[in-house]
């Protein structure tokens, strides 16, 4: 009797701690979840606001890189993400009637190239 | 009795035992398949999330290499496919017209056992090129389904033949050389309504004019006669005043050996070819002061320059002779230097006669031949693998000389000299041959279009002019 009054209390016991644990784990993943795409909303949300920016009618070559970048993190922190690291640069050609800005931002452990064309 | 209550209670106990691990049984059941639910749940949600990531960098690599690409010279886009981490990017381009290409770029990459991909489709136009290029957007529509429509007929001069047009705004321009000298060699015809064109006015430069080229208040004239380059001011169409004309320097004019052959307009340039002389054939001309045009470089051909076409730096130039195509580098006017150049094989008795390029193809025209000429008169080859010994890459047998040829998109527009078939459309491969033909009283010549229709010449001075529009 007092073994299958053992054997029960351990069954109940793997069972609730499994449901309790499960439930935990599951709310854990949950809130997991929701940070990423909470993040990936957030990514979306930065490309608007560059894109924005990017094609406002400000010549980027009277821009500095120092202006661009403090510019760019701005947006990077008000769009609330977190910014490992930025690189922002013009290119130009003789062969093109265009330029083009390459911003190349470290967010959340990865990079990611945003770019941009201009008339010159 | 006794005995009995203790049966039914130990049979009680044991029914009780056999409930409650059921009840267990059920619960961690529910509980597994809540645990499982959960979990797919999760697994879900999380792999929607990673290909939205996913997407989303797709997305930049996508708007990359579009941007990238507006660095090119549109001559010189390319396709490729490379690899980057996960993602695989294909990159292509195709000739919309001479200052707009097509691109589409597609990203894949694999999510488990699945294959995801984005791809995004735009255009990237130099507006710098878009000068005296025809502007036939509304061809989108047509694809190869157009209709001819002649409200009237158009008749000028007799014994004037016609040999070029050109559309520049709301007015086309006609050029005829003429057997006699004093008859009109440019005409002008306003098609504001093309139901109604008129003939509003005509010039007369000279000799007569071989080949016409437009852009902004210009047409350019290759003249067959000793000036071979002209230039005709058409800012008011009622009245066009020849405002330039010269011999250009170095041609050696003897007979009809020197005269203007052929020209085509490109950013601010004149590019002339001549009859062969025992000079240069091949003229580059600066027209940006349209009344001081000043000879940049030249280059000597060793044989008549029957037609040319540029794309940026690049110029393709065909003849009559054994080198039927050479394309060259004019990168610097000054100093032309030849890349390569191809003789096609029935040379000898089919001459190259017009000449398109179409992204990397270079489209060529033939004569005709003779009935039994087994060769083909129209001709793919690609400009990258262009030598003595290439052979077309596609060609069709058109059974007519190739007057002139037009590219948009993914259609090929043609004159030819059958007039049963003197005006064509095929697509840009070739695949499916003619998709439409138009039979005119005699053979086409040239043609060209602008925002509204396309315009087919033929030769005979009496109904030449042809519109060509959507079909309704």
């Amino acid at each position: 009797m007092l073994t299958e009054v053992l054997i029960y209390i351990a069954l109940f016991a793997a069972l609730f701690s499994g449901a309790f644990m499960s439930v935990f784990q599951t709310l854990d993943a949950t809130k997991y979840l929701q940070d990423q795409k909470n993040s990936i909303d957030n990514l979306y949300y930065l490309q608007a606001k560059l894109d924005l920016w990017a094609k406002s009618d400000t010549d980027w070559n009277v821009l500095s890189s120092a202006s661009i970048e403090n510019e760019v993190s701005r947006l990077v922190s008000s769009s609330n993400l977190l910014l490992d690291s930025l690189n922002s640069q013009i290119i130009e050609t003789g062969t093109s009637t265009n330029r083009v800005m390459l911003l190349t931002l470290g967010i959340n452990k990865k990079i990611y190239t945003f770019s941009y064309v201009q008339e010159k | 009795m006794a005995l009995s209550t203790v049966d039914n209670l130990s049979n009680n106990a044991q029914k009780i035992k056999g409930m409650i691990l059921s009840e267990i049984l059920l619960a961690g059941a529910i509980i597994s398949v809540a645990l499982a639910s959960s979990t797919l749940v999760i697994g879900s949600l999380q792999s929607m999330l990673i290909n939205a990531e996913n997407a989303f960098e797709a997305g930049l690599k996508i708007r990359q290499e579009i941007s990238l690409a507006h660095l090119l010279s549109i001559d010189d886009i390319s396709n490729f496919v490379k690899t980057e981490g996960i993602f695989t990017t294909i990159f292509s381009s195709s000739y919309r017209n001479d200052f707009t290409r097509n691109i589409l770029v597609d990203v894949s990459w694999l999510e488990g056992p699945f294959q995801k991909h984005r791809s995004y489709s735009s255009q990237i136009v130099d507006w710098q090129k878009a000068s005296g290029a025809a502007d036939c957007n509304w061809l989108d529509d047509a694809k190869g389904n157009l209709r001819a429509i002649n409200f009237g007929t158009l008749n000028i001069d007799d014994f004037n033949p016609v040999t070029d047009v050109v559309a520049l705004g709301d007015y086309v321009y006609v050029s005829t050389d003429g057997a006699t000298s004093s008859l009109p060699d440019l005409y002008v015809i306003d098609v504001h309504d093309i139901k109604n064109p008129n003939i509003i006015a005509h010039i007369n430069t000279g000799p007569g004019i071989a080949s016409i080229a437009a852009a902004d208040q210009y047409v350019f004239a290759a003249n067959a006669g000793s000036y071979q380059m002209q230039i005709i001011d058409v800012i008011d169409p009622y009245h066009p005043t020849l405002i330039s004309q010269a011999k250009l320097p170095g041609a050696i004019i003897s007979g009809s050996s020197g005269f203007g052959q052929s020209v085509h307009f490109f950013d601010h340039k004149m590019y002339i070819g001549l009859v062969k002389n025992a000079g240069p054939e091949f003229f580059i001309v600066d027209v940006s002061d349209s009344q001081h045009p000043i000879t940049l470089g030249s280059y000597e051909i060793g044989s008549t320059v029957n037609d040319i076409d540029v794309q940026g730096k690049r110029v393709t130039v065909v003849t009559p002779g054994q080198n039927s195509i050479i394309l060259l580098d004019a990168s610097n006017p000054q100093r032309i230097s030849e890349i390569s150049r191809s003789s096609l094989s029935g040379w000898q008795t089919q001459g190259a006669q017009s000449v398109k390029m179409i992204g990397d193809q270079i489209v060529v025209g033939r004569t005709l031949g003779g009935f039994y000429s087994p060769n083909p008169e129209l001709l793919q080859l690609n400009r990258n693998l262009l030598n003595s010994t290439s052979t077309a890459s596609t060609s069709l047998k058109m059974n007519a000389s190739i007057e002139n040829i037009f590219g948009f998109n993914d259609y090929i527009y043609l004159t030819t000299s059958d007039p049963d078939r003197g005006f064509q459309i095929l697509k840009d491969d070739f695949s499916y041959g003619m998709i439409l033909s138009s039979a005119f009283s005699s053979r086409g010549v040239a043609l060209t279009c602008n925002n509204q229709a396309m315009y087919v010449v033929t030769q005979n001075d009496q109904d030449f002019f042809h519109i060509f529009t959507l079909t309704k």
